[in-house]
């Protein structure tokens, strides 16, 4: 009873700690806010799951933990909707990436956010994953390669190369 | 694009959906079962008193050992002492399965008795109330070890002889160290040196006492000193009447006896004697050596081996008189056949030639005098 009540403490200060971040991953990652508090909910719900199988888990990395059942989530979304143009096996094969050269977006000051939302949906998976994790979730380098499991200087390249891509799309502006 | 980011940030889930995401996700961890979950209210009550019944023998374990085992080494007078004697010791003597082993358990009890009093006696702390304890005990546990060597007798007689040199062994190495001490104590403390000699005298004496009735006596009668007797003759060497002056005369008064009563034996043997080289003398030289060791260590002032000693004289006379009887008996048996012999030869002569057969007649000859039930000389035990 007494570790029962130690995991769930666990949990619940983890839900404290990352609730938003996995929330704005999900919501990023899925441009679909109720969805990605429905996905948020259930990596909690997994997390939860996976303390219960595992009891003599006492200490564990939390955030990584959740990060990586959250990735899992998204993923089975991904292929759920099928909405993705590319497969993620090629993904994390890292073979490169065809940009959609025939959008343009147009960067207006007070439509800067909405834009750049647009943009990100429109990268390639694999490149709007680690921009987010990066810049948004403030993950490390590091981290992200743990998580991804891939190498750091995979990672670094891949944000690199996501970095300029939004850069340029954002200079074309708008289709 | 860096404050762009920092605007992205700023997406986050409103207090009340976090609010409600949060009861949600504890709704559901108190729901899913707990693989930590307790068991049923009966069991768990079962659990907790085997726990506490095996806690508690444990426990007990524990704390009986460790008082049994600093009882064990408790003298007269401690606080532990009385477990010691009404717990521990009882409890090896029903431990031991046969006799014999208990036996053997009662000479230990005795021989620890005597160790105790030569405890009490070098820490200046035998008491006359101690004295009369420790002897008491000490002759009551030979008593019951000298009842199993008796009956032991009649069935194997190699191990009764075995017990019977044990005890002997135990209580004379007591003996010899009690008539040390009691020499060291002799000019400090005269009281603790007369108790010590006697118990050393009274154990010696006494469990010889004992072999000798137990060797004429029938098994019952054999069973040693009674308590009352034991006590008796204790109170008697331990306690003085008249001061210690009073207990070295009545020390001396029993010395006496029992040398007189070796010597007397001895003077018996020797009216008897008549061969040059027969067992019988060699018992009375012995006996003669023995009485002799005994008034040497008495002018020493080792009460207890001189008394020891005449014991041992007394011992080889009676078996020299027994040895007496046994060959005057055997030369009666001898002649008689010789005369026979020559009776028959004589007769086979004057009656006929062909009556050789009553000369060749089995019944007649060296194998007749044992088949007619005489014995060749015993061999008895040396001391």
């Amino acid at each position: 009873m007494k570790q029962h009540k130690i995991q769930e403490q666990l949990l619940l200060e983890a839900y404290d700690a990352h609730a938003d971040g996995i929330f704005r991953h999900c919501a990023y990652r899925l441009n679909d806010r109720e969805r990605a508090k429905e996905l948020s909910q259930e990596t909690f719900v997994r997390a939860w799951q996976y303390l219960m199988n595992h009891p003599e888990v006492t200490e564990v990395n939390m955030k990584a933990l959740l990060f990586h059942i959250a990735r899992n989530l998204i993923i089975d979304e991904y292929r759920a909707k099928r909405r993705t143009d590319q497969s993620l096996d090629a993904m994390f094969e890292e073979e490169g990436f065809d940009p959609h050269s025939d959008e343009h977006l147009l960067i207006e000051v007070n439509a800067e956010l909405s834009l750049v939302k647009k943009i990100l949906t429109e990268l390639p998976d694999a490149m709007h994953e680690v921009i987010v994790l990066r810049y948004i979730n403030d993950m490390s380098v590091k981290d992200i390669a743990e998580l991804l499991q891939e190498t750091e200087n995979t990672v670094s390249v891949r944000i690199h190369r996501a970095l300029k891509q939004l850069q340029t799309r954002m200079e074309e502006g708008p289709a | 694009m860096k404050s762009t980011f920092e605007q992205l940030k700023k997406e986050h889930l409103s207090v009340y959906e976090k609010y409600t995401m949060r009861r949600a996700l504890l709704r559901h961890m108190r729901a899913v079962p707990s693989p930590y979950v307790q068991a049923p209210h009966f069991t768990r009550m079962l659990v907790r008193s085997r726990a506490l019944i095996a806690s508690t023998v444990v426990g007990l374990l524990l704390v009986s050992t460790t008082v049994s085992y600093a009882a064990s080494v408790a003298l007269p007078g401690d606080v532990l002492y009385p477990i010691k004697v009404s717990i521990n010791e009882p409890v090896r003597v029903l431990l031991a399965r046969t006799p014999e082993a208990q036996a053997q358990v009662h000479v230990a009890i005795a021989a620890e008795r005597l160790t105790e009093a030569e405890q009490l006696a070098l820490r200046g702390d035998l008491s006359e109330r101690k004295t009369v304890f420790l002897s008491k005990e000490a002759l009551q546990n030979i008593n019951r070890a000298l009842a199993t060597v008796v009956v032991l007798k009649n069935t194997d007689a190699d191990r009764a002889d075995e017990l019977r040199n044990k005890i002997d062994a135990t209580i004379n190495a007591h003996a010899i160290v009690l008539s040390a001490i009691a020499k060291q104590y002799e000019h400090q403390h005269a009281t603790t040196s007369v108790q010590l000699a006697a118990i050393s005298a009274q154990v010696s004496s006494e469990t010889r006492d004992d072999e000798d009735s137990a060797q004429q006596s029938s098994p019952i009668i054999s069973m040693g000193l009674s308590t009352e007797a034991t006590t008796s003759l204790l109170m008697r060497a331990s306690v003085p009447k008249q001061g210690v002056g009073g207990k070295q005369t009545e020390t001396q008064a029993y010395i006496s006896a029992r040398r007189a009563k070796a010597f007397q034996e001895i003077a018996d043997l020797q009216s008897k004697l008549d061969g040059e080289d027969s067992e019988a003398r060699q018992r009375a030289i012995r006996a003669n050596d023995a009485a002799a060791r005994g008034d040497s260590l008495l002018s020493a002032g080792d009460v207890s081996g001189a008394l020891r000693a005449y014991a041992r004289a007394d011992q080889s006379a009676n078996e020299g008189q027994q040895l007496v009887l046994l060959e005057n008996k055997l030369k009666i048996t001898v002649n008689a056949q010789k005369t026979n012999r020559a009776t028959s030869t004589s007769t086979a002569t004057t009656t006929s030639e062909g009556s050789d057969s009553t000369s060749l007649d089995p019944k007649h000859g060296p194998q007749a005098s044992i088949e007619e039930g005489v014995l060749p000389v015993p061999q008895l035990g040396g001391e």
